[in-house]
């Protein structure tokens, strides 16, 4: 696991980088793949990743899941030939679509982790500011409520109701719209 | 308060089995980035979950509040009456008011973003009134109004078009603030009067989006566009004689689409920023072929875009002198939807008279999903029996150095195919990458098209196919087999 990078072909040639997770494990991965992090990026470019990039709040667990992401997701921007056009016609949207597909169902099988698992990975990617990744697990969550009744939400996550009933009440009547 | 003592010792209980709630404890950005994600109703519903989640909504900075969304789900589009979209805008209407109520008692979160879609009817005045009042207390940066007609344009009737013509214009009326502060508009299936789109572009000031979509005010008419913020505007299957562009100083892209007219259907005034055009017409018998240096004499695009819809190919090649003076920042051209029966040798006339050009990417595809098939209909609604492709004898041997990307989608391993990538290679001396692609499809014409035209190359017939393009050329240029799809 340390030698994340090791499956990478052109990782020799590239800019290495170490990234020390909360739990002192090391990873070393390519600067294309840790610049998916802004917070990365911006390191780098100040210069400041010698000796590698310790990172407090996430947990070896947790980077690697990170790492194996931004891997994909580095890979596929490189390989995003023949899809640029001004133009957002049918034609390019397929071509995208098709090389979508295949990170799409990545994506979807990144997520099947547990909830405690899908937090850390909100988190991580708040604070890593790696904006594909807080998209992608934000929208689980958001999937998972959709449809879903105040009870059934707060019993999926445990929120205490701290309302009043005349306070449900009030907030009932005036969201009357969303219940119908 | 009884119930807020039992509501307490249920927490003790989550607590004590070591379940916490970590949904509510993350920080209020990540919360609105989930929300946001939800549509209007689901996000309604969590401010019931706890204190904390009853203020969330209010901190959103963007709100898109659709009709679809209070819509009836049935499986089939044509279950759901005109009674069911009339109570689904009246609902929606409902919801605009409550979560803009809401709003102007926190008015220490910007609201960046309105959007809100919703049908015309006799519910609308309401929505737009709320909306105007809410702008009159409320700063909000880009508000966006989406106005759908109850009926989609194949069920509308002349009767129809006119109805919703004059509701267009009874809005208008009622709250001209709330259209004064728009910053998108998207209209469909009206005819107005001849007067009415220039109040609606005088009305609308802060306007920077426009759509159009089977407007018009009554068949064959003209219209002048003069705005001074406008950026971007689509037409589509618009029924003009003529619309000129006036004065749009701020306008860079335009989309027009369908036309009518048998003269030229655009013609530019002022539009000194205008960069990106993208133009998309079946050529019927009684279309004019459009002569490219007329066109566009007055404009300085860099990207053109023109769609042949699969048809008759409509413009007229014309040689390098003529062209010269409208395709000199010409960068990009993007020719999408050549039928497969035309050969491509005229889209040379382009390349020849756009020196700086650096892109060139073309479809070929009989899309049959969009296509009339049908004989007596193609007859009917005067399609054109005459060939679809045109012919160019251009210059031969002329040279072009600005070129470096070719792409081809819907490339087939035949004579004239390969025959005309080594016409481009021959004139393109510094072009650096061709990319091949195979046949592209729809989700609809996936099953119909054979898998060996959208499958990836064999590596023989790639290795052949980099032969015959590029043997007895001295060209160092790189052909691409990119893959479309896997499936």
């Amino acid at each position: 696991m340390a030698s994340a990078g090791s499956g990478d072909e052109k990782a020799a040639a590239a800019a290495m980088i170490t990234l020390i997770s909360s739990d002192n494990e090391k990873f070393e991965v390519t600067e294309a793949t840790a610049t998916l992090s802004q917070t990365i990026r911006h390191m780098i470019e100040d210069g400041c990743t010698d000796g590698g990039v310790p990172l407090p709040n996430v947990t070896s667990k947790i980077l690697a899941r990170v790492i194996e992401y931004c891997k994909k997701h580095a890979t596929a921007a490189a390989g995003e030939e023949g899809s640029s056009s001004s133009f957002s016609d049918a034609a390019f949207l397929e071509v995208d679509r098709a090389f979508l597909e295949e990170l799409e169902e990545f994506d979807d099988a990144f997520l099947e982790v547990d909830r405690a698992t899908l937090f850390d990975l909100i988190l991580a990617a708040n604070y890593l500011d790696i904006k594909g990744l807080l998209n992608l697990t934000c929208q689980k969550v958001a999937d998972s409520v959709k449809g879903k009744t105040p009870e059934q939400i707060r019993e999926m996550y445990n929120i205490v109701n701290d309302l009043t009933p005349e306070e449900e009440a009030e907030i009932r009547r005036e969201t009357q719209w969303a219940f119908e | 308060m009884t119930r807020g003592k039992a509501n307490i010792h249920l927490s003790a209980q989550a607590i004590s089995h070591g379940a916490k709630d970590r949904l509510s404890n993350l920080p209020d950005d990540i919360l609105l980035t989930i929300l946001e994600r939800l549509d209007i109703r689901d996000t309604a519903r969590t401010s019931l979950l706890s204190r904390q989640w009853r203020q969330m909504p209010t901190m959103l900075n963007k709100l898109v509040i659709k009709v679809s969304t209070f819509e009836p789900k049935k499986d089939e589009r044509s279950e759901i009456t005109l009674d069911d979209l009339a109570r689904a805008n009246a609902t929606m209407h409902e919801a605009t008011k409550n979560i803009l109520s809401g709003r102007r008692n926190f008015r220490q979160y910007p609201l960046h973003l309105l959007c809100l879609e919703f049908y015309l009817g006799d519910e609308s005045n309401s929505i737009v009134q709320t909306v105007g009042c809410t702008m009159d207390t409320l700063m909000v940066g880009e508000v966006e109004f989406t106005i759908l007609t109850k009926k989609e344009q194949a069920h509308c009737s002349e009767d129809d078009v006119v109805l919703y013509g004059q509701q267009l214009m009874s809005l208008f009326k009622v709250c001209p603030n709330a259209f004064g502060g728009l910053t998108l508009l998207k209209l469909e299936n009206v005819s107005l009067n001849e007067p009415d789109l220039p109040i609606i572009f005088s009305v609308c000031q802060r306007l920077e989006f426009l759509r159009l979509d089977n407007c018009d005010t009554g068949i064959l008419s003209s219209l002048e566009v003069e705005h001074p913020r406008l950026g971007e505007l689509e037409m589509d299957d618009c029924r003009f004689d003529r619309v000129h562009l006036k004065w749009l100083p701020k306008l860079t892209m335009l989309t027009f689409g369908m036309w009518i007219s048998q003269q030229d259907p655009l013609s530019f005034g002022y539009v000194p920023l205008l960069k990106s055009l993208s133009v998309a017409n079946i050529c019927l018998s009684y279309h004019k072929m459009l002569k490219l240096s007329d066109f566009l004499d007055n404009v300085t695009i860099s990207s053109l875009q023109l769609n042949f819809k699969s048809e008759k190919i409509w413009v007229l090649p014309e040689g390098p002198k003529e062209l010269l003076p409208v395709f000199r920042k010409l960068r990009v051209v993007d020719l999408v939807n050549i039928s497969e029966e035309c050969d491509l040798n005229w889209t040379l006339f382009i390349l020849q008279g756009a020196p700086f050009l650096e892109e060139l990417h073309i479809t070929v595809r009989d899309h049959f999903c969009e296509m009339m098939m049908d004989e007596e209909l193609r007859a009917q609604y005067a399609y054109s029996k005459e060939k679809k492709g045109v012919d160019w004898e251009g210059a031969n041997g002329f040279k072009h150095h600005k070129l470096v990307v070719l792409k081809i989608f819907g490339f087939r391993p035949e004579d004239m195919f390969v025959r005309y990538v080594r016409s481009v290679i021959k004139a393109a001396v510094n072009l650096k990458d061709v990319f091949l692609f195979n046949k592209v499809v729809c989700e609809m014409c996936k099953h119909d098209v054979p898998k060996a035209s959208r499958s990836p190359w064999p590596k023989k017939q790639r290795f052949s196919l980099r032969n015959r393009i590029t043997s007895g050329t001295d060209s160092f240029v790189v052909i691409h087999f990119p893959n479309l799809s896997s499936n």
